[in-house]
């Protein structure tokens, strides 16, 4: 009777409490142990954490059929369904290492994206801020990256060899017909836009996306900021204008208006200029940007712009050998509307419209040319999560664009275009596995001044050859119907064409990333004139072409140096094309091989003083040297500039008061762009040249900002 | 024996069927202690796992959801590794959210969401500085609008200025009175609930002796 109540008794403890052992070890794929994870029974309190060997013990009381969990930071959640009736179990368990922001597979070739939300791998609003060479302008900024050639009397972004007009411009989506100020000869523009208005942005020099058209080089794509996060007054007062701006936040909207005025007459007499103005540049800008929130997920985004710009000058017209009055007077209209929510669980919604009106009056020696440009786009972009790894993107597009000139010489000169041009396309993104991804795409478009469609496919793929580091490739045929500046004469019968190859590789850790991309660009259908301006159609044709290939490098650093930001970036450029008015293929002037640039930034904290600096490096440039049998074979000297910025942070009765200075080409350097020839030779039977210069040597803008 | 037996089994059986109230409010408080006196990631991480493991269990209550996030974004502090420390914060975030499905309302989960911010900014200060101080401000305005008196709050918009230059608006003369007024809410604070948060009222006390 004793022994049986012990017996009992035993059976009992066993019965009520079951307890039982759970032991094991946990790896990761590569059979290295996982510690600190967290393993337990769901459900329960039971639980623990695995040891520096990945080894666990849990004791359990549970009974019955139970989920064992195992997590840990970085890992996808490990279950297993476990019967438990007290015996000791011993398991193995391989954990998958998550997808996340830091290690996934993302497709790079020919892309430099950047949000505020991400870390900076490459430029966001504030880095082109405060890039010294870039005088706040986004171009400026991109200008330092791989893959664009300094173009100094140009201020537009060339890219990989291709000419201007190659790279677009989008705003949340939609192609933005006119991103520059209107532009004088050899004096450089910039962009209309701030960078403060977006909050992402994205570079890409080759192989982007299906979803965009119309660009044969080169896409930059601006995201406008979300809902401001606070009510803000600024006011700045710089030694070329003044600007202000003041934005309200509501519970789920928020409107930010600003308004600048600029005038360069401080300016040019503070600074030798090379040119003789008659009317000092005058700019003046207002916008306004409304958001609002829509249900959960849903934003409306509204931007509306008007901007004036004017100038007038004696422009030194060295082949005839005279001074000309030339006035410039630019209006524009700027307006896009957007909306981006979840449809459902499964689809992604963007739309938007956009409306853009350009007038330039341009008076030469006295005769107006009135050219009205505008251009309305409708769009709309699906994207259907189909499984975790495969996500369709979709979307239509309606372009319609209007352009009229008058010209006004001895009797009244009218053209009048239309080109109406709906696209689609269609872009599955499938990550085979989790070190692979791939996209396919393609884009329809047709144009109705071509009266002819083109289909562009788009090829991309990632693989992840290490934790930090992959490899991308990229292959896609681009399309862009020839500008109305010659198919106001001569209406082209083709789309022009490039094919972009790309290879690429990049390794990302922390705040350090390194990235080496090879490419091969080849174009086809080109226009080609015997004669620039030339008003007979016959002189036209579409039988252009090209090629450009070249290596970019880029290495940026924020790490190693607390406080001290810097990116390096290196392109060799090989390219040569036969279009516009060559008489053969030739490298182009804007093609310079060798382009470098090194940016720094240090913050010193003690002083609250940011500051920053930029060399720029180009190698000679080719022009066309009259007194040579050859086309296009002089070279002009290498291009250098070093320029540097300084701002200081402070209080004035409460308030934030920010100063800032810039400083272009600190060290006078003296470049040259190229060269105009005397369209007469002189007695010798030479014809005279002249440098085309910088429109300044150096200079300098103060800037102070007050905001409350 | 027969009663021995009997009252064995009484023992055991309400050994197992220990009210849940009181396990939660026993495990809790000895995962709270655990976490005050944590230093090492692997102690933080012990904690962090025991804080999520009585979350999912519940599933109702903001508390273990918010002293798990809570665990990671303090140790976050220490983890020199940025990309590392961002897979703690988003861990940590992710936590937050859960708790603040369960209470939209809470003061101290929006004061636990400005507590976050900095410590993304430290990855990288001059990227990610004005977007974060902005949300930081937001979040601790939040916090405010829901409870005015929860002294946390004070503590930390108090450490902001002491961290921020004066050029940039802070400082030691424009910390103190905040801090002070942060000293006079932890004294007049008080909440019934055991577990809840009480961070913060020695920190801010040190900081306020090193201004003296």
């Amino acid at each position: 009777m004793k022994y049986g109540s012990i017996i009992l008794l035993a059976l009992l403890t066993i019965n009520v409490t079951a307890q039982q052992t759970i032991s094991g070890t946990i790896t990761d794929k590569k059979g290295h142990p996982v510690i600190n994870a967290n393993i337990y029974f769901e459900g329960s309190y039971d639980g623990t954490t695995s040891d520096a060997n990945g080894s666990f013990r849990l004791l359990t009381d549970l009974t019955g059929s139970q989920l064992l969990v195992a997590s840990f930071i970085g890992y996808e959640k490990y279950t297993r369904e476990l019967r438990l009736h007290g015996e000791d179990t011993i398991l193995v368990i391989e954990m998958k290492a998550q997808v996340s922001e830091i290690n996934e597979v993302v497709i790079t070739a020919g892309i430099f994206s950047a949000s505020d939300k991400k870390k900076s791998a490459t430029l966001n609003s504030f880095d082109i801020a405060t890039t010294a060479s870039a005088m706040g302008d986004i171009y400026g900024a991109y200008a330092t990256m791989p893959g664009s050639q300094k173009v100094g009397e140009d201020g537009m972004l060339f890219v990989r060899g291709g000419d201007s007009y190659e790279t677009k411009t989008f705003m949340d989506g939609m192609l933005v017909q006119t991103p520059y100020f209107a532009k004088m000869p050899d004096i450089p523009t910039r962009g209309r836009y701030s960078p403060l208005l977006f909050s992402e942005t994205v570079f890409s020099t080759g192989g982007y996306s299906a979803e965009f058209g119309q660009a044969l080089s080169s896409v930059v794509d601006l995201t406008t900021n979300g809902l401001e996060t606070e009510d803000k007054t600024s006011i700045s007062i710089m030694t070329v204008g003044t600007n202000a701006s003041m934005g309200r936040r509501w519970a789920n909207s928020s409107l930010a208006i600003s308004g600048l005025y600029a005038n360069n007459a401080l300016h040019h007499k503070l600074f030798k200029q090379n040119i003789e103005w008659t009317k000092d540049p005058v700019i003046g800008d207002g916008s306004l940007m409304y958001r609002k929130k829509i249900g959960e997920t849903g934003l409306l985004k509204t931007f509306c712009s008007y901007n004036y710009n004017g100038m007038r000058m004696n422009y030194d017209n060295f082949e005839q050998g005279t001074m000309d009055d030339l006035e410039m007077v630019n209006h524009t209209i700027y307006a896009n509307s957007s909306y981006t929510g979840e449809l459902n669980e499964k689809w992604l919604i963007r739309s938007g419209v956009a409306y853009n009106q350009d007038f330039e009056n341009i008076t030469y020696k006295g005769d107006p040319v009135h050219t009205a440009h505008s251009a309305s786009v409708v769009k709309l972009v699906l994207t259907h999560l189909t499984t975790e790894k495969v996500k369709i993107r979709m979307g239509a597009e309606m372009i319609h664009e209007a352009y009229g000139q008058k010209i006004e010489l001895d009797s009244t000169f009218r053209l009048e275009l239309t080109n109406l041009q709906p696209s689609m396309f269609v872009e599955p993104e499938i990550k085979l596995s989790t070190n692979f991804a791939l996209r396919l795409g393609a884009r329809s478009e047709y144009s109705s001044l071509l009266e002819k469609g083109d289909i562009s496919p788009r090829i991309s793929a990632a693989y992840k050859t290490g934790t930090h580091s992959q490899v991308s490739l990229a292959y896609g045929k681009f399309h862009q119907t020839p500008g109305f500046e010659t198919m106001k004469i001569a209406p082209a019968r083709s789309a022009e064409k490039s094919d972009h190859y790309i290879l690429n590789f990049q390794y990302k850790r922390n705040s350090r990333i390194f990235r080496i991309e090879a490419y091969i660009k080849k174009y086809n259908d080109l226009v080609k004139y015997s004669e620039l301006y030339s008003q007979d159609p016959l002189d036209y044709n579409n039988n252009g072409s090209g090629y450009a290939r070249g290596v970019d490098l880029f290495w940026r650093d924020q790490a190693t140096i607390k406080g001290l930001d810097y990116w390096i970036s290196y392109s060799y450029l090989d390219s040569e094309r036969d279009y516009k008015d060559f008489p053969g293929r030739v490298a182009p002037s804007y093609a310079s091989s060798h382009n470098l640039s090194l940016v720094c930034k240090y913050f010193f904290t003690k002083l609250s003083t940011f500051a920053g600096m930029t060399y720029s490096f180009a190698s000679p440039r080719p022009y066309d040297d009259k007194n040579s049998n050859e086309f296009m074979n002089g070279r002009t000297k290498s291009y250098n500039d070093i320029s540097m910025n300084i701002t200081y942070i402070t209080q004035l009765f409460g308030n934030q008061l920010v100063i800032h200075t810039n400083f272009t080409n600190l060290f006078g350097f003296k470049n040259v762009y190229g060269y105009s020839f005397s369209n007469t030779p002189g007695e010798d039977g030479l014809y005279a040249s002249q440098p085309i210069l910088p429109s300044v040597g150096r200079q300098a803008v103060l800037l102070m900002l007050i905001s409350f | 024996m027969k009663k021995t037996t009997l009252l064995l089994t009484l023992i055991l059986v309400s050994l197992s069927v220990y009210p849940q109230d009181e396990k939660y409010l026993k495990t809790m408080t000895q995962t709270i202690e655990l976490m005050e006196n944590a230093s090492g990631s692997d102690e933080y991480l012990k904690c962090a796992s025991q804080f999520e493991r009585i979350a999912m269990a519940e599933k109702s209550q903001w508390l273990p959801y918010y002293y798990g996030a809570n665990t990671l974004v303090v140790m976050s502090f220490d983890e020199p590794d940025g990309d590392q420390r961002d897979l703690l914060l988003d861990r940590a975030q992710q936590l937050l959210d859960q708790a603040l499905e369960l209470a939209p309302e809470e003061s101290e989960l929006h004061v636990l969401q400005a507590f976050l911010y900095p410590s993304r900014i430290m990855v990288d200060p001059m990227g990610r500085g004005m977007l974060y101080m902005e949300k930081m401000f937001v979040s601790l305005e939040t916090a405010k609008a829901l409870n005015p008196d929860n002294p946390r709050i004070y503590f930390l918009e108090g450490i902001n200025k002491l961290n921020l230059p004066p050029s940039m608006g802070g400082g030691a003369e424009v910390a103190k009175p905040i801090l002070e007024v942060a000293s006079a809410k932890f004294a007049a604070f008080h909440n019934d609930d055991l577990l809840w948060p009480d961070w913060g009222e020695d920190e801010n006390q040190a900081e306020l002796d090193k201004l003296q």
